[in-house]
């Protein structure tokens, strides 16, 4: 080995002893450390908001919270309410929604308004008189004619909004007030909208739908206490598989330990800086325990042939785990060159974390170990799983010309990456089944839309820009459907002819409650634009032509979806620099160790570590997946965790062949990787789309990372002289 | 030779005397400033939206705690103002407050903080009332009622200045309303060394005179100093001893307000409103009011114990009125259309003001801390925002309003008021009223029989009539007095349209 190396490993080596000898300041410093931060976690918060989720420094962030200041956009949750198997609703029907709804805002305190196309008023003149009449009759006192009571709303602008394109169903928008003081989801009143929720839900017809953005975070958050219990799961399966490995549940109950410390001071330093949880940081403890996984497994497994002790077997592995934990870093590392806060949050925490399980396995571990002499039998060579038959399926090594083919799937992963699809919403990360999803196939359906944003005029634009502006945006090829003021005013007055009268009815309407959607305290305007489409780049498309209009930003569009579209051009930007940025990192740290460690086989190694990767970079190409929050960060995962092997195998040769190296760790490749796969695949029970994605990505990942590791290794690798 | 002269010395003397003691007309002692009208036919919401800008850049910036002490407040004061506090609280006379007042309005341009010019704006004006009551006293001795209740009303304040005001600043003050002075040579009081003068006995155009040759151009002056004062930061600090006296706040609690944008704007407010009111009543003629009045009293009892008990119905009243006794009363000076074009354009920047205001104290923070109470206003946003646009399209031209309670309407043509107005006051009153007998008669079926009871006839003598040809042109959906009795009802049940119901009120009664 190169003197730098063996200067590093003494070092490593001497931090262990120290730490050994020291073993009791360091149990009480580890005790500490882990009471103060778990401490700590109670201050965590959890967003549940898309916009928790996107970049703050974002012109379209700041866009929606001018929207959320001027127009309160964020805080209404929406009921669709549609007859079931009857072709319409009855008076009687309509009578009783109309009055239970009622009844219940006036019950619940987190209402502070709501909105209902039985509200609708147009001016009606007299004789020298003016009254508001409503639109629709009152159906508990007037019977209407016609046997659609919700028919005259076809009449009005907001025919296929507040209801479909038939008038069978009915809208009714709440306005909730935020939670003062916050809690742990912020503003969001969790269980002010679940118990009110449930008192509408136990009044109505089977036949409704919630909507809206407050919808949308009540389905989050359940999905997410819903995560909690597959944390509980991989725990499950980590200890099952340790116990059938090497023979003990104590192995497991070590590993665990560690585990709880490093995600404990994680997420003790969150709450620390104010960094909220939210959907990409409730991965973390999975990609922890996945990381540090590797670690454990092959120091066990070297206690478990050697039979050495617990001091031999970590010596042995500090070095070579360090520079896993290294390569593991600097994958998660590289994600801090990302433009967006929250993915730059992930990176760094995961970092910490992988620093965190390094010290806890080879530092603090020990020093337990040497401190308790009970922990120290955490393997059973006569109850583990005999490694004898692992080490057939290891040293099966497939022919050169075969391991060569195999490397055409990189020309296949440069062109994957140049066609990924990044067109997403963020309804997707719901199944198909879900409620919310089906809300939105059923809105697709009778109403040509499936989602809102805005368009924002300043007040100081001219009337005759404006009048243009609005034209335009009808005649965009992503909008269905325009609902602006000058529709609702024109509607409003439509019977009158007097200036003089419409100009009273714009001073009154200007200053109702329902004027607030299109108007802001400093006379600004809003447009609510109705979206055929949610497809990103279309979306983005739009964005840009009205900015083009307005090269002073003095009109935009925004909203949600606008900004989630905004912040999805940035993913694919993620994802290439930091991919790219992790291959070199990787690529430099395996080749200083080859070369510290005279292994010439640099090509093999880099390329057969990076030939998972590669082949994930295809299937998700092949298979038409599309490139969301959670699934960018997959490549930068596999990266930093797959590189781990080769890493071992290096230390592992000494002064022998690579393929020696394979035979003496390969087995630990395999428990490693089957075990991570197993743990990847309890995301199939997620809540959630995209963690679905994501841990059959990684599961497949681990699989082809372990052939790429192992075999076309091992086939690229010349045979050993015998 | 000695009958030609004397003849002439005779004339000259007679006509010497006439002179003196002949009609005067007030547009020669008090004539229109004519470089007023360029000044005030500027646009009057001309920089509105830079400064509904300006507040709402500041709305988030400002913040206040809660629990501010004396050395933040005696921190914030300037120096200026620390110095005046200081010496006003030391004046014990009319005389000594008068310095005071001369010595603020001369150096006005020099004084270098903005707590102490707006202080001094508003009360610079107080100068042209010194002496007022005094100088009052021949304009009113003659009608005994109108001086019976000028006097009750000074006495009234004498007894609620000692009760709730007792200090010698106060006193002070009273003093310099109600004594004669000698003047000091500071305009309005040019003669110095001589004793004030009291308004000519009887003459209610010489009053009006004073009012548009001091008062209206002292106001103005001092809306114009306060239109250029910057108080955004809203960190004047205003100090509540100036009001209480030396011996107040012994412990300093409660005793400091902070004053802004909001009390600027209101200030403003009132400040044009008043002078829209005072160049309305300088627009017409007083002469004979005085007199009219005592004639109206008697119908009401007073000054009389022979008068007859009816009620005074509006017939009888406005019969006085129109008596050609007081033909004078009422009627428009020649240069009256320049005093009421004056008028408008200040009622149009009252009201300009009170958006502005409107509009800060949406911005500000509720805090006990402001002078203004913001408090009520904030969950009325809505009726209070309906008030302002009313108030502000009626400024602008006819407006169409709406009763809230019965949906009717009604058009206003409020400019027209100002801009096309009558040219004599008595044409606004009734020209009709209902007859009828003095008392009806019911028949009461009572146990002993039936009993024919007399009561009073309550609308007999009430208005029923008016010159629809000069009302249509200010309400264009009057062609009738039940229409014009609408319009009435339906301006006071209109958004920000009572102000003028009242006013009009007046006249229908």
């Amino acid at each position: 080995m190169h003197k730098s190396l063996v200067s590093f490993d003494k070092f490593l080596r001497d931090l262990f002893q120290l730490c050994l000898k020291y073993n009791v300041l360091v149990c009480l410093v580890t005790i500490y450390l882990f009471a103060f931060s778990g401490y700590q976690t109670r201050n965590l918060t959890q967003s549940v908001t898309i916009e928790d989720q996107l970049d703050p420094s974002m012109q379209s962030s700041k866009d929606l919270e001018t929207l959320k200041d001027s127009f309160g956009s964020n805080t209404s949750l929406s009921l669709i309410v549609f007859p079931g198997n009857k072709n319409f609703f009855e008076h009687k029907d309509l009578c009783h929604l109309q009055e239970n709804i009622n009844s219940s805002v006036r019950n619940d305190n987190i209402i502070s308004d709501f909105t209902s196309p039985f509200k609708l008023r147009y001016a009606e003149p007299g004789t020298n008189s003016l009254s508001y009449q409503r639109v629709l009759v009152n159906p508990c006192e007037e019977i209407q004619q016609s046997v659609n009571p919700l028919s005259p709303l076809l009449k009005t602008p907001w025919h296929s909004l507040l209801t479909d394109r038939e008038a069978k169903d009915v809208t009714f928008n709440f306005t909730v007030y935020p939670k003062d003081p916050p809690g742990f989801y912020g503003d969001f009143d969790a269980e002010g909208i679940e118990t009110f929720m449930k008192e509408m839900e136990s009044h109505l017809p089977k036949s409704f739908y919630w909507s809206g953005p407050l919808a949308m975070q009540f389905y989050t958050l359940k999905g997410l206490a819903q995560s909690q219990w597959l944390n509980f799961m991989v725990i499950f399966v980590i200890w099952v598989t340790l116990r059938i490995y090497f023979g003990t549940w104590r192995g497991g109950g070590i590993f665990l330990l560690s585990l709880f410390f490093s995600s404990g001071v994680i997420y003790g330093g969150m709450a620390m800086a104010g960094h909220p949880m939210d959907m990409l940081s409730s991965c973390l403890f999975l990609i922890l325990a996945v990381s540090s996984l590797e670690d454990f497994i092959f120091v066990a497994q070297h206690q478990l042939e050697t039979n050495e002790g617990f001091i031999k077997s970590h010596l042995e592995l500090i070095t070579p785990s360090f520079f896993t934990s290294l390569t593991t870093i600097l994958g998660f590392g590289s994600l801090m060159t990302s433009d967006l806060l929250p993915i730059r949050r992930f990176g760094m925490w995961a970092a910490l974390g992988s620093t965190t399980e390094w010290i806890a396995m080879f530092l603090l571990v020990p020093a337990f170990m040497q401190r308790f002499p009970s922990w120290r039998n955490w393997v059973n060579d006569t109850k583990a799983f005999k490694i004898s038959k692992t080490k057939k399926i290891i040293k099966k090594k497939p022919s050169s010309h075969f391991a060569k083919f195999a490397l055409i799937v990189f020309i296949f992963s440069f062109f994957s990456i140049k066609n990924f699809r990044l067109s997403q919403t963020p309804s997707e990360m719901f199944p198909k089944n879900h409620p919310y999803q089906k809300m939105i196939d059923y809105v697709r359906g009778n109403r040509g839309w499936e989602a809102e944003a805005s368009l924002f005029i300043h007040h100081n634009v001219s009337e005759e820009k404006r009048k243009k502006l609005l034209e335009f945006v009808s005649k965009e090829p992503s909008v269905q459907n325009v609902e602006d003021y000058r529709k609702a005013f024109g509607f409003i007055t439509h019977k009158l002819t007097d200036p003089l009268e419409k100009e009273m009815v714009q001073t009154e309407f200007s200053h109702s409650k329902f004027a607030e959607r299109y108007l802001s305290d400093s006379k600004d305007e809003r447009a609510i634009l109705y979206l055929k489409t949610t497809n990103t780049q279309k979306l983005n498309e739009l964005r840009s032509a009205v900015a083009d209009l307005c090269p002073t930003h003095e009109c935009w569009v925004g909203g949600e979806i606008i900004a989630f579209a905004d912040f999805s051009r940035s993913l694919i930007h993620t994802l290439f620099d930091s991919f790219f940025l992790s291959l070199v990192l990787v690529g430099l740290v395996i080749s200083y160790l080859a070369w510290a460690s005279r292994k010439h086989s640099y090509f093999s190694l880099i390329i057969a570590s990076f030939w998972g990767p590669a082949v994930i970079l295809c299937l998700i190409y092949a298979f038409d997946l599309s490139i969301n929050f959670v699934t960018c960060i997959i490549a930068s995962t596999l990266v930093g965790l797959t590189g781990d092997n080769a890493i071992q195998f290096i230390f592992a040769a000494k002064d022998d062949s690579l393929e020696k190296g394979i035979e003496e760790r390969g087995p630990s490749s395999l428990y490693c990787a089957l075990t991570m796969g197993l743990c990847s695949l309890v995301f199939l029970g997620s809540y959630f789309e995209a963690p679905k994605i994501l841990g059959v990505l990684l599961a497949a990942g681990f699989f082809f990372s372990l052939i790429g590791d192992v075999w076309i290794l091992n086939g690229l690798t010349p045979k050993k002289r015998s | 030779m000695k009958k030609p002269f004397l003849f002439a010395l005779a004339l000259s003397c007679s006509l010497s005397a006439f002179a003196k003691t002949g009609p005067v007309s007030i547009s020669k002692i008090a004539p229109f400033n004519d470089s007023w009208t360029t000044e005030l036919s500027a646009p009057w919401n001309a920089n509105h939206n830079d400064l509904v800008a300006k507040m709402k850049k500041q709305e988030k910036s400002r913040k206040i705690a809660s629990e501010l002490d004396q050395e933040y407040f005696e921190g914030k004061m300037s120096p200026e103002m620390k110095k005046f506090r200081d010496e006003f609280l030391k004046i014990k006379t009319a005389d000594e407050l008068d310095a005071k007042l001369t010595e603020l309005d001369k150096n006005y341009d020099k004084l270098q903080s903005e707590d102490i010019k707006f202080m001094a704006a508003q009360i610079i004006p107080m100068r042209a009332l010194r002496g007022l009551v005094w100088r009052l006293v021949p304009t009113v001795e003659d009608t005994k009622i109108t001086h019976s209740l000028l006097v009750t009303q000074v006495k009234a304040m004498a007894v609620n200045m000692k009760i709730f005001l007792p200090t010698e600043q106060w006193n002070a003050a009273f003093e310099y309303i109600t004594q004669p002075f000698v003047q000091n040579g500071q305009f309005p009081f040019t003669e110095a060394g001589e004793a004030v003068a009291q308004f000519p006995r009887g003459s209610e155009m010489h009053v009006q005179a004073y009012i548009r040759n001091v008062v209206i151009p002292m106001m103005k002056t001092s809306a114009a100093r306060l239109e250029k004062l910057d108080l955004s930061d809203d960190q004047v600090i205003w100090d509540n001893k100036l009001l209480y006296g030396p011996g107040s706040f012994p412990s300093a609690m409660d005793r400091y307000s902070l004053v802004g944008e909001v009390e600027k704007q209101t200030s403003l407010t009132y400040m044009y409103g008043t002078l829209s009111e005072l160049a309305y009543q300088s627009a017409y003629s007083q002469e004979g009011g005085m007199k009219m009045n005592q004639q109206i009293s008697k119908l009401y009892g007073w000054d009389s114990f022979l008068s007859q008990v009816d009620g005074v119905p509006a017939s009888k009243r406005i019969n006085i009125i129109r008596d050609p006794k007081f033909a004078g009363w009422g009627r428009m000076y020649e240069d009256g259309q320049k005093w009421m074009n004056a008028s408008w354009a200040f009622l149009a920047r009252s009201v300009e003001h009170g958006d502005l205001a409107w509009t800060a104290m949406k911005s500000r923070p509720v805090s006990e801390t402001y002078f203004a109470d913001n408090s009520y206003a904030v969950p009325f946003q809505r009726a209070i925002g309906l008030r302002m646009d009313n108030l502000k399209k009626m400024i602008e031209g006819p407006t169409m309003i709406r009763s809230f309670i019965t949906d009717e309407t009604t058009t206003v043509n409020l400019k027209d008021f100002y801009l096309n107005p009558v040219h004599d006051l008595k044409d606004l009153y009734a020209t009709q009223f209902e007859g009828g007998a003095e008392m009806n008669t019911v028949s009461l079926n009572t146990k002993s029989g039936v009993k024919k009871l007399s009561y009073r006839n309550y609308t007999k003598g009430r208005p029923t009539g008016w010159k629809v040809d000069v009302y249509k042109r200010y309400f264009p959906k009057v062609n009738s007095g039940k229409d014009l009795e609408a319009t009435a009802r339906i301006l006071s049940q209109g958004w920000g349209t009572s102000a003028v119901a009242m006013p009009l009120a007046n006249y229908l009664n």
